[in-house]
């Protein structure tokens, strides 16, 4: 063959060359080396290239030897390594760097492949074929043979624990001996390598697709399909006639490339070539033994696949009726009914009903307080309930805010500086009320925890900023807190009553929040509270009080009938369509 | 004239938000994205004039070195919250998020305990006490009947709440069903459960029901504001 290959890019250069004409690597080595070989060893410098392709028991011997180096492995056994048997074919001259290092002509097939496809020889192209074919079949033979990866591990464990010593320690005797063990062992590794567990025996070597050619290589090591090809292989040297099989599925005729030189043997002409369509028996389902608690969940699986597979009834899809219209209807007349009550109906009388003792509790502790006394307000209510908190404050803040009385604000919600504004202007509009506002705290459980380490009997850091040693410095006579849910509520009952269970608590809610406010009452924790219109109805009666509530009682009133009535017609509407949903079904 | 003004934009935005009763429209989309926008802007704003200004900047400006020294642990924080904006110091951002997650848990934990665990079940004990029966002359046996019917509607509650299983002798596998005694206290619990989900659920309408009253009072002082009636 003409021309130098660059072992660097691989062009094609002048057999004068000295480097590259692509790449500038330097090509006089190579020609130096081509000129050293050996005799019997093929004079083209791409033929390097065939002997890989050729040198098959080399490129075993490579693999194994990587393998050996691998960190992930260790060898069998921690035994030295002795070269095989079959391996004594190879040059001998080769032999030491293959058990030391990668053969150089390994590396350079390598690089090439990585660079061109077509660059290398077809057995390497093959073997990275059946690599991936190998790395493909992992998905889909891992799951269909389960079964027989199962009965696999038991086979393997049962024929390691059968094994007599004797035979173990008879094979380690000898080194003859112990060169086939090893291979299989760093086969396996290979294979696990590969990620497929592969079930063989001594004498059978189950295919698949895609791995034959690794595992006729395989063989060919063990010397089970090493007699086949070396016959042909003789016979070709001979120039006998080759006896190519007939059914072309299992074996096809492959143009050898290169001399593969050995000891006594010399390949020239052609090699059969096991096809990697070779099927090798499937292995049948052995039965599995399964605990108890893996048999619950394969018939758990089972029932679950069964229940999607079942039969329904199928129920008709209704057509969404529009209900806009009646909830428009629905809406003009809550509008009308309470616009109604509010403009065209006299506000309310309120009678006296009795008090419940929430009610009577708050109103003696407001009746109790010193003229002089200092209140912390806490607003805990966001906007849109503003409206309902105004009137339920409003009874209450009106006997509690008198002159002399000091004030403290401070508000867990974005918005309740505003809210609090709104609310104590009206009432401390004409009467002299100092209001300190404490500010924003964004967490009602942090500010209620530092509302009760604050107290003077808490430990304090001097050099601490003075926005947060002195929070709430001051003993009060006694916490009214605002809120409008009962999680907000709480946070403050549950730190307070625990840290200042001496200062009174009382509670001004809305009427969502009181009825899960009420055991804290009864338990001793909350001094008084009051929530919703009704109660501040109530208490605005006991006071001899008219305000806004008296307006919107009627409108409340007619409101809530209203509602009620809806609930119930709704009620009644919707049980009557899940009978007849009920029937269709049935 | 200025609040002549504002009423009659809380007007239009009033309505916009009750055109909801005939569905999804352009102008309830409109007046939402108004106070979506306008609340964000709001907390924004107020964090900064009510929160960083008074706790973090002014003692940094105002303060000594003592007061330098307590807030670094502040701007540390900080400072660590937004690093943990960039992917690639993501976990030094944990670092902030896990001191508050593990300061409100033991606040929250601390209060639930000593603020409602132990005294609401000394005030269930409590309901027990004789002295307490008779302390009021007169009608003793409804007080005993209210400890009692407490006591149920707490032990129903915790039943209905259980959620063990019974294990079953010969093996590790449960049994699907809790214990009967646990389901037929359960069942008790329901009823108590049911009576005080009901009443959280009138309180709500209760409550919705005033805003809008409030709200159509508003709508109703605008409009004879602007018709001269009012």
């Amino acid at each position: 063959m003409a021309g130098l290959i660059c072992p660097e890019c691989g062009a094609e250069n002048p057999d004068e060359a000295k480097r590259c004409q692509e790449c500038g690597a330097l090509l006089i080595e190579q020609s130096q080396r081509a000129d050293e070989q050996p005799a019997g060893l093929p004079e083209d410098p791409l033929d390097f290239l065939a002997q890989a392709d050729d040198d098959l028991p080399g490129l075993l011997h490579a693999l194994k030897h990587e393998d050996d180096q691998s960190p992930l492995t260790d060898p069998p056994g921690g035994e030295e390594s002795v070269p095989p048997e079959g391996d004594e074919h190879v040059d001998s001259s080769e032999e030491p760097d293959a058990e030391e290092t990668l053969p150089e002509w390994l590396i350079r097939v390598r690089q090439r492949a990585q660079e061109e496809e077509d660059s290398v020889g077809e057995v390497t192209q093959k073997l990275v074929v059946a690599q991936d074919h190998l790395k493909e079949d992992i998905s889909t033979s891992r799951h269909e043979n389960f079964s027989s990866w199962i009965e696999g591990i038991r086979d393997e464990d049962g024929a390691k624990e059968s094994q007599p010593a004797e035979e173990t320690a008879k094979k380690a005797e000898t080194g003859a001996e112990e060169a086939p063990s090893e291979d299989e062992g760093w086969l396996t590794k290979i294979r696990k390598m590969e990620g497929k567990f592969i079930e063989e025996t001594d004498s059978e070597i189950k295919d698949t697709d895609g791995d034959s050619l690794l595992q006729w290589l395989v063989a060919l090591e063990e010397g089970t399909e090493q007699p086949e090809v070396l016959d042909e292989a003789t016979e070709l040297a001979d120039g006998a006639p080759v006896d190519v099989p007939a059914d072309d599925d299992e074996k096809h005729i492959q143009q050898p490339e290169s001399v593969l030189e050995g000891d006594e043997l010399e390949v020239t002409q052609q090699m059969i070539v096991p096809t990697p369509t070779l099927q090798a028996e499937q292995p049948e389902p052995p039965l599995v033994d399964v605990t108890r608690s893996e048999q619950l969940q394969a018939d758990q699986l089972a029932a679950t696949i069964a229940d999607e597979k079942a039969a329904r009834a199928v129920v008709k899809s209704r057509k969404a009726k529009s209900t806009w219209a009646i909830r428009l209807i629905v809406a003009v007349v809550l509008i009308g009914s309470v616009v109604f009550s509010l403009f065209f109906r006299e506000p309310a009388v309120l009678p006296v009903a009795p008090m419940p003792s929430q009610h009577e509790d708050m109103i003696s502790w407001i009746e109790e307080l010193p003229a002089d006394a200092r209140l912390l307000l806490v607003f805990d209510y966001q906007a849109a309930y503003a409206a309902e908190m105004a009137l339920v404050a409003e009874p209450v803040l009106e006997e509690v805010i008198h002159p002399g009385r000091q004030l403290s604000v401070l508000y867990t919600s974005p918005m309740g500086g505003l809210l609090s504004q709104a609310l104590l202007s009206e009432i401390s509009a004409d009467r002299d009320v100092p209001i300190d506002d404490l500010g924003y705290h964004p967490f009602s459980a942090f500010t209620a925890y530092q509302a009760g380490i604050s107290a003077p009997a808490a430990w304090v850091i001097p050099s601490l900023p003075k926005s947060g040693r002195t929070f709430l410095a001051d003993d009060y006579e006694g916490i009214i807190l605002l809120s409008d849910t009962f999680e907000g509520a709480r946070v403050w009952i549950d730190q307070l009553s625990a840290l200042m269970p001496g200062t009174p608590l009382n509670l001004i809610l809305s009427a969502q929040a009181g009825p899960m406010l009420m055991p804290y009452y009864d338990s001793g924790q909350v001094s008084g509270m009051i929530s919703g219109v009704g109660e501040a109805r109530n208490f605005s009666a006991a006071e001899g009080r008219s305000g806004a509530i008296l307006i919107r009682w009627r409108a409340y009133q007619t409101g809530i009938l209203l509602m009620v009535t809806l609930i119930v017609t709704g009620v009644l509407f919707s049980s009557g369509q899940v009978n007849d949903e009920g029937e269709v079904n049935a | 004239m200025n609040d002549l003004i504002w009423g009659v934009v809380g007007l239009l935005l009033t309505i916009m938000i009750l055109s909801y009763l005939i569905g999804d429209n352009v102008f309830f989309r409109f007046a939402a994205y108004i106070f979506i926008g306008l609340t964000a802007g709001f907390v924004a704003v107020m964090l900064i004039n009510k929160i960083l200004i008074p706790y973090l900047v002014t003692p940094i400006v105002t303060g000594g070195w003592q007061q330098w020294l307590w807030m670094l642990i502040p701007l540390g924080l900080i400072l660590l919250l937004v690093m943990g904006q960039w992917s690639k110091f993501a976990s030094a951002g944990s670092i902030p998020l896990a001191y508050l997650a593990g300061l409100t848990a033991a606040v929250a934990v601390g209060g639930a305990v000593f603020g409602t665990l132990i005294p609401q079940a000394r005030a269930v004990i409590e309901a027990f006490d004789p002295a307490g029966w008779y302390a009021v002359p007169g009608r003793s046996w409804l007080r005993v009947m209210d400890a009692v019917v407490m006591l149920v509607g707490v032990i129903g509650t915790l039943s209905y709440f259980h959620f063990g299983k019974r294990r079953s002798t010969d093996d590790a596998v449960e049994t699907s069903n809790p214990p009967r005694l646990m389901r037929a206290l359960g069942k008790v619990g329901q009823v108590f459960i049911g009576i005080t989900l009901g009443a959280v659920f009138a309180s709500v309408f209760s409550s919705a029901l005033i805003a809008l009253i409030d709200r159509v009072l508003f709508v109703g002082e605008i409009i004879l504001k602007l018709i001269g009636g009012g």
